[in-house]
């Protein structure tokens, strides 16, 4: 089921909302019930087999997660530790089986020449964020910081609806005290309209910001399969399309995340805080996905940098980089690309932003090697920052987007001007006296593709407006706690409050979004 | 000031419930008129069988049941069909001999490989059939398509008892997601303008929300008009009794040679068309239509293969352009050679200002009016000598010789 349908929206929502709350009169614990209940429905509805996986996985998960708890109060640290590699590898086998298997064996047979392979395997959708939501149960409850285990609030933990497709990854500490919390079964007018106003805000972005941008990216990426050669202008605005596609995308599916969950009282942590404002790399992973770089810094990043840096402690310098920062920071960004999809354009993608971490990491570092004294942070170089920062990420995307090398490599060389810098001929028509002034000093206007016309280029500028001057839903709503670890900002004129006029306004961007529902598509995330 | 989220929350649900339960039961009344509604479709076919009137069946869109029902009804009485697309739908009666007399089966969006299916069922099953006039459009693709023509049944619908009571296919979570759509939404604002400037308020309102049809009325040259559809009410906007379109409520083209520059960009549909095979048409189709004057010939009546008349001087901006002039000369004399070789009848009016057509006599860049087809078939029949029913086409044929 997806968050931008009328099932969605006029149905299962209201039913969920009334069933929640009424049970809650109750029980908390029916109400909690009715909650997973309702989210293992929600799953079940894109196809019902794989909700007996999910169910699996959770009872499974949980069970490990209390023989690690009881043989840590028991101070059985060699059971505890057996017992927490046992789930990890099978979690890890499960994600892998579904997600990888295929892709390996395609690779061994490309290597090795040999014809082995599993069937078509139907990727569960969201198994990679259940699958590192339980993960991080698993090792707190080994590191101890596991504080409730009812197992009904676990499922709901682990199936909660808003997040179980494309996140956020939740992490147990956030999220089991809520569950457990008096408040969130009482329905409250605030939540309500904050979740709401959050929700309709997200929906616009993804319906008619990013599903209408969408339509100029298609034709783009799909034109180097058909022998088309795209010109400068092409490969830049599909590049282009597809960088705010994503990003709107992904804005608008976490804020009907977060506005959803806000309505069941329970508040998300912040997934998405205007990434492409960032002015550099490492600010932009700070700012994007930013529960799945929590995580990967908290479970992975730091264990493994640490490591990197006690083997390197006293070597060279070269060596203590490479050790340090070098390796560790390169092999977890493969791991992000991998996690993003079984090819080797997401390993690619994630090697591409381990590399430009390190460059930005090291940059940040010169001070100490080359003995500067103050990095440069004013205007300039904060737009340069940000220019540098916003191509680099606009770039990996086209190989993330790519469905192959050929493909992306075919956009890239559009990019950098290979098939030649001609502007459509439509344009000289319509741009009239200043297109045929362009013309007479030099641009040429000829026959293209046509596969970026006037209505992209459009997109493109309006959006590119919003994306850097307008606030983000967190400032927006920055009055009411709209997610979990949002920081401080500065205020704007443009926060809500629950007036007549906001109403209205808000009421116009869903009324505009629950019209064009008909277009309704696949978040982009959900393949993830 | 305490914040008021409780006013805040009724107010939205107020507003959704203010605008959006209001559209969505209008819609709904309104969808079952214009999604292809089976039971509708057989009235409007029925009336029009009766009065011999114009009617607007209940989806324009949609319209393949209703031609469907047309051409069987009419199929006793004709020996030519029109086949092909909206491009064809100003081909009427008027443009042809009155020993040819012929029922328009142009469909909204059909192509030419469904169209030769057509063609061949009712060689198979209709022996009174001896006139076909196939459109050969380059602009819309249809030439260029890929693959083998589809096998097609021509059937009477009416007389299968299934097809005829089935009601409309559309489920009601269809429906309601049909009648939230922004294009439903905002037909509806034009409605209920048109309600709002109509003098009788209430008959307009009936007519488009209670009624699956509109009530009968006359059009200025006399003939009774009926409209089952909801976008063009009371204009005499329908198929004629021959199958042709009026075209009534429909803009004239204002500016051609927006139109033309449009048409000519490199994203133009008309250009994707003919990159989509560099100008190369078909084969397979070319071997069937070829087989199909044949038989048509065996019969004594013969086959037409037009070329659509486009806006005028469109086709000559194409012909000029320096890469696309090549695929579109490309396509334009593989035609020629292929009804050279195979002594077809083949009636080439894309530049359509050669026969004297004017902008205003089309609706777009590739749809003619009647007006338009009338001087093009004049100019043709002149030229070739109208056929004479007892020896065929083989006059036809020696004369455009």
């Amino acid at each position: 089921m997806l968050f931008n349908s009328y099932g969605f929206i006029f149905l299962y929502l209201p039913a969920v909302l009334l069933g929640f709350f009424w049970l809650a009169r109750v029980s908390h614990a029916f109400a909690a019930g009715w909650l997973a209940l309702a989210s293992l429905f929600f799953y079940g509805y894109w196809n019902p087999a794989y909700v007996g996986l999910l169910l699996g996985s959770v009872a499974y998960n949980y069970t490990f997660g209390l023989w690690i708890a009881k043989a840590g109060v028991r101070h059985d640290h060699r059971r505890k530790k057996h017992l927490l590699i046992v789930a990890i590898v099978s979690n890890l086998l499960l994600l892998g089986y579904y997600k990888y298997a295929n892709f390996f064996l395609g690779n061994i047979n490309a290597v090795a020449g040999t014809q082995l392979t599993l069937g078509e395997i139907i990727l569960p959708l969201g198994i990679s964020f259940f699958t590192f939501t339980q993960i991080s149960f698993l090792v707190d409850a080994y590191q101890g910081k596991v504080k409730e285990y009812s197992f009904i609030h676990y499922t709901l933990f682990v199936t909660y609806f808003p997040h179980l497709i494309a996140g956020p990854v939740l992490h147990h500490k956030d999220m089991m005290p809520q569950f457990a919390h008096a408040s969130t079964y009482r329905f409250s007018y605030e939540n309500m309209t904050v979740g709401l106003t959050i929700f309709f805000i997200g929906l616009f972005k993804k319906v008619i910001l990013a599903d209408g941008i969408a339509e100029y990216v298609g034709p783009v990426f799909n034109a180097p399969a058909a022998g088309v050669q795209l010109t400068f202008i092409e490969a830049w605005g599909g590049a282009l399309c597809y960088t705010l596609q994503l990003y709107f995308d992904f804005s608008g599916y976490s804020d009907m995340a977060i506005g959803l969950s806000r309505m069941f009282g329970v508040i998300l942590p912040l997934n998405f805080h205007s990434p492409y404002k960032s002015v550099s790399i490492i600010e932009f992973w700070q700012r994007w996905h930013i529960s799945l770089t929590k995580y990967i810094r908290e479970y992975l990043y730091t264990p493994v940098t640490l490591a990197g840096t006690r083997m390197g402690f006293g070597k060279p310098a070269l060596v203590e980089i490479l050790c340090s920062l070098v390796i560790p920071t390169i092999a977890i960004f493969l791991i992000i690309g991998l996690w993003h999809g079984a090819s080797w354009n997401y390993v690619i993608f994630g090697g591409m932003h381990g590399v430009l971490l390190v460059i930005n990491h090291l940059w940040r570092k010169r001070s100490f090697w080359l003995g500067d004294k103050k990095a440069p942070s004013g205007f300039l170089a904060r737009t340069l920052g940000w220019a540098m920062t916003f191509a680099s990420v606009n770039l990996t995307f086209v190989i993330f987007r790519a469905d192959n090398m050929a493909t992306a490599t075919a956009i890239y060389k559009g990019i950098l001007g290979v098939n030649g810098f001609v502007m459509p001929d439509a344009w000289l028509f319509k741009w009239g006296m200043f297109g045929q002034w362009l013309e007479a000093h030099g641009m040429a206007f000829g026959a293209t593709n046509g596969l970026i016309g006037g209505g992209a280029i459009n997109w493109i500028w309006i959006l590119m407006l919003i994306v850097l001057l307008a606030p983000n839903t967190q400032q927006i709503m920055q009055h009411y706690k709209p997610a979990l670890g949002v920081p401080a900002m500065s205020a704007t004129r443009l926060a809500w409050r629950p007036t007549f006029k906001a109403a209205a306004l808000v009421w116009l961007l869903g009324f505009i979004a629950v019209i064009n529902l008909s277009k309704q598509s696949a978040f982009l995330y959900f393949q993830f | 000031m305490k914040p008021d989220h409780k006013r805040y929350v009724w107010l939205m649900a107020f507003c959704f419930f203010c605008s959006i339960v209001p559209i969505l039961v209008l819609n709904l009344f309104m969808v079952n008129g214009s999604l292809e509604n089976k039971p509708n479709t057989l009235l409007a076919s029925q009336w029009q069988a009766n009065t011999q009137g114009i009617v607007s069946p209940p989806s324009v869109l949609e319209n393949a049941f209703f031609k469907l029902l047309r051409l069987n009804d009419r199929l006793p009485d004709i020996n030519t069909v029109v086949f092909g697309s909206s491009t064809s739908y100003g081909i009427t009666q008027e443009a042809f001999p009155s020993g040819m007399r012929l029922y328009n089966f142009s469909k909204n969006a059909n192509p030419l490989g469904y169209a030769i299916g057509e063609a061949e069922y009712l060689l198979d099953h209709s022996q009174n059939i001896k006139w076909f006039v196939i459109p050969l459009d380059w602009s819309i693709g249809f030439i260029y398509e890929e693959g083998d023509p589809q096998q097609v049944s021509a059937a009477d619908p009416a007389m299968s008892k299934t097809i005829s009571i089935e009601a409309s296919k559309a489920t009601w979570l269809q429906k309601i997601q049909d009648s939230l759509s922004y294009p439903r939404i905002a037909g509806l604002f034009q409605l209920l303008k048109s309600i709002y400037a109509a003098e009788q308020k209430y008959s307009a309102f009936r007519q488009i929300f209670l009624q699956p049809s509109s009530d009968e009325y006359l059009c200025r040259d006399g003939t009774i008009a009926k409209d089952f559809d909801i976008q063009h009410r009371n204009t005499c906007t329908g198929f004629r009794f021959d199958g042709s379109w009026t075209y009534a409520g429909h803009e004239q083209v204002g500016n051609a040679r927006a139109l033309i520059m449009a048409a000519t960009a490199s994203n133009s549909r008309y250009t994707r068309n003919l990159l989509k095979t560099n100008g190369e048409p078909n084969p397979v189709f070319l071997r069937h239509l070829a087989a199909i004057a044949r038989r048509a010939e065996e019969r004594g009546g013969g086959a037409i293969f037009v070329l659509p008349p486009l806006l005028v001087n469109m086709e000559n901006e194409f012909l000029q352009h320096p890469w696309l002039g090549v695929y579109l000369q490309k396509t334009k004399q593989g035609l020629a050679r292929w009804a050279e070789q195979e002594q077809l009848t083949l009636l080439d009016a894309g530049q359509s200002e050669r026969f004297g057509c004017k902008a205003e006599e089309f609706i777009d860049q590739h749809h003619a009016t009647a007006a338009c087809y009338n001087k093009i078939f004049t100019g043709f029949w002149q030229n070739t000598g109208e056929p004479n029913m007892a020896v065929g086409n083989a006059r036809l044929r020696a004369t455009q010789k």
